[in-house]
């Protein structure tokens, strides 16, 4: 899969606000199309709750990697990109529209 | 008095009168005996002399008048017919006139009552969300302890409604999807194996039903309710804290905070329904778990861990 930052921004499906809950942390994800409840722990609830403010960049999300409280992360771009790819997984993010391409 | 069967300790007789005795056991023959346990009412028909008397002494205060029009459950319990029946005699509980469990040995018919309505309980209270936990009340908050089978739930459930606490129930939280509430649901608690003489050793004033042996969970033995919980069981509570009990032998007693995100999550796994209830549920869920302090509670001693639990609810405001 390529994620690359010419690709479209990163969208995070629409939920309903009460379908989210911060406590500390932890972002919890309720996705009403299919009944999963997920637990997005520290940075991972960070990068969605980023994606659902407004879509962006990879190499966005990259940079507020290196740019926040995050120095403990060694390869920002492995991280986000793994964090994309689990995102996908979950169905969390829109479909880009080169992937069906 | 010792128990007839196996002469093990002392179950305590009914105290409902004989007249009121022989009501039951004609209702119980005939059109059913209604029992209002909590938010639902029972109707109850079975002609085994077991199942009459732990009902009289389970359910003394909860039985209504035979003719009560409307009831969520009618359920029957008898013994199973034909020929093989009369060497071994087996007990069949019948929903609806519909039996959707095997028959289980006669001496296990109380216990196959109980397991029947959880089972009824389950299927179709879906206007809770309802949580596989023991809940109990102290001052209007409601303490929550979801927990898989052998984590210590119910011998700390029967030592906490003996000590101060309002039993709400053994087996169910049972949610109010529009308040957020828990609603009580006051059963008699079940007891297992090693827990029914910790349970008597300590409180020697609990009110203990017969024992039956050999069934799939071990020796079973139930608890009374205590006579505020069923007198009480309209008061709905506020939930404060959900507490996941784990018993291990020999272990330090402590509570351990656990973030709230893992709570919700171990919650919804504990739910009979989260997932029937979709959207509704997560709220329900996550409303709760926002309201709640939410530990994990290690524990091996009931007194000390008794002792956490108090001191968690005089913290309170």
């Amino acid at each position: 899969m390529f994620l690359g930052p010419q690709h479209h921004p990163l969208r995070i499906i629409p939920l309903p606000a009460a379908h989210l809950r911060q406590w500390d942390e932890e972002l919890v994800v309720y996705d009403q199309r299919c009944g999963e409840t997920h637990l997005l722990p520290g940075v991972v609830g960070e990068i969605f709750t980023l994606l659902q403010t407004s879509p962006r960049q990879m190499d966005e999300l990259i940079a507020h990697l290196q740019a926040g409280q995050h120095q403990d992360i060694e390869d920002p771009e492995s991280f986000i990109q793994q964090v994309i790819v689990e995102l996908r997984r979950l169905q969390l993010l829109e479909s880009d529209p080169l992937d069906s391409e | 008095m010792n128990c007839v069967v196996c002469n093990c300790w002392n179950p305590t007789p009914s105290t409902v009168s004989r007249p009121a005795q022989q009501a039951l056991r004609h209702a119980l023959g005939g059109t059913g005996a209604v029992i209002e346990i909590g938010p639902f009412l029972v109707r109850l028909r079975s002609r085994l002399e077991s199942v009459a008397s732990a009902v009289a002494l389970h359910y003394e205060g909860q039985l209504l008048a035979p003719d009560t029009p409307f009831c969520d459950f009618h359920v029957r319990l008898d013994r199973t017919r034909g020929i093989r029946s009369r060497w071994r005699p087996l007990a069949r509980f019948y929903l609806d006139e519909t039996s959707p469990f095997k028959p289980l040995p006669l001496s296990q018919a109380y216990p196959l009552f109980e397991w029947g309505l959880n089972w009824c309980i389950a299927q179709h209270g879906h206007r809770f969300l309802m949580i596989h936990a023991a809940v109990l009340e102290r001052d209007g908050h409601a303490l929550i302890m979801p927990g898989a089978p052998g984590a210590g739930k119910s011998t700390l459930c029967a030592a906490l409604s003996l000590s101060g606490w309002r039993l709400l129930s053994d087996e169910f939280a049972l949610v109010e999807l529009a308040t957020g509430r828990v609603t009580p649901l006051p059963r008699p608690v079940s007891l297992k194996n090693a827990a029914i003489d910790i349970i008597a050793g300590h409180f020697p004033s609990a009110t203990l039903g017969t024992r039956t042996h050999d069934t799939t969970k071990g020796t079973v033995c139930h608890l009374k309710p205590p006579a505020d919980s069923v007198e009480r069981a309209a008061e709905t509570a506020a939930p404060a804290w959900v507490v996941f009990p784990r018993f291990e032998t020999g272990t330090t007693d402590r509570l351990v905070a656990l973030p709230r995100g893992q709570a919700l999550l171990r919650l919804a796994d504990s739910a009979f329904n989260y997932s029937i209830l979709g959207a509704r549920g997560f709220e329900t869920a996550a409303n709760l778990i926002d309201q709640s302090e939410c530990f994990e509670l290690s524990y091996g001693n009931l007194d000390a861990s008794l002792g956490l639990l108090n001191e968690l609810s005089a913290s309170r405001p």
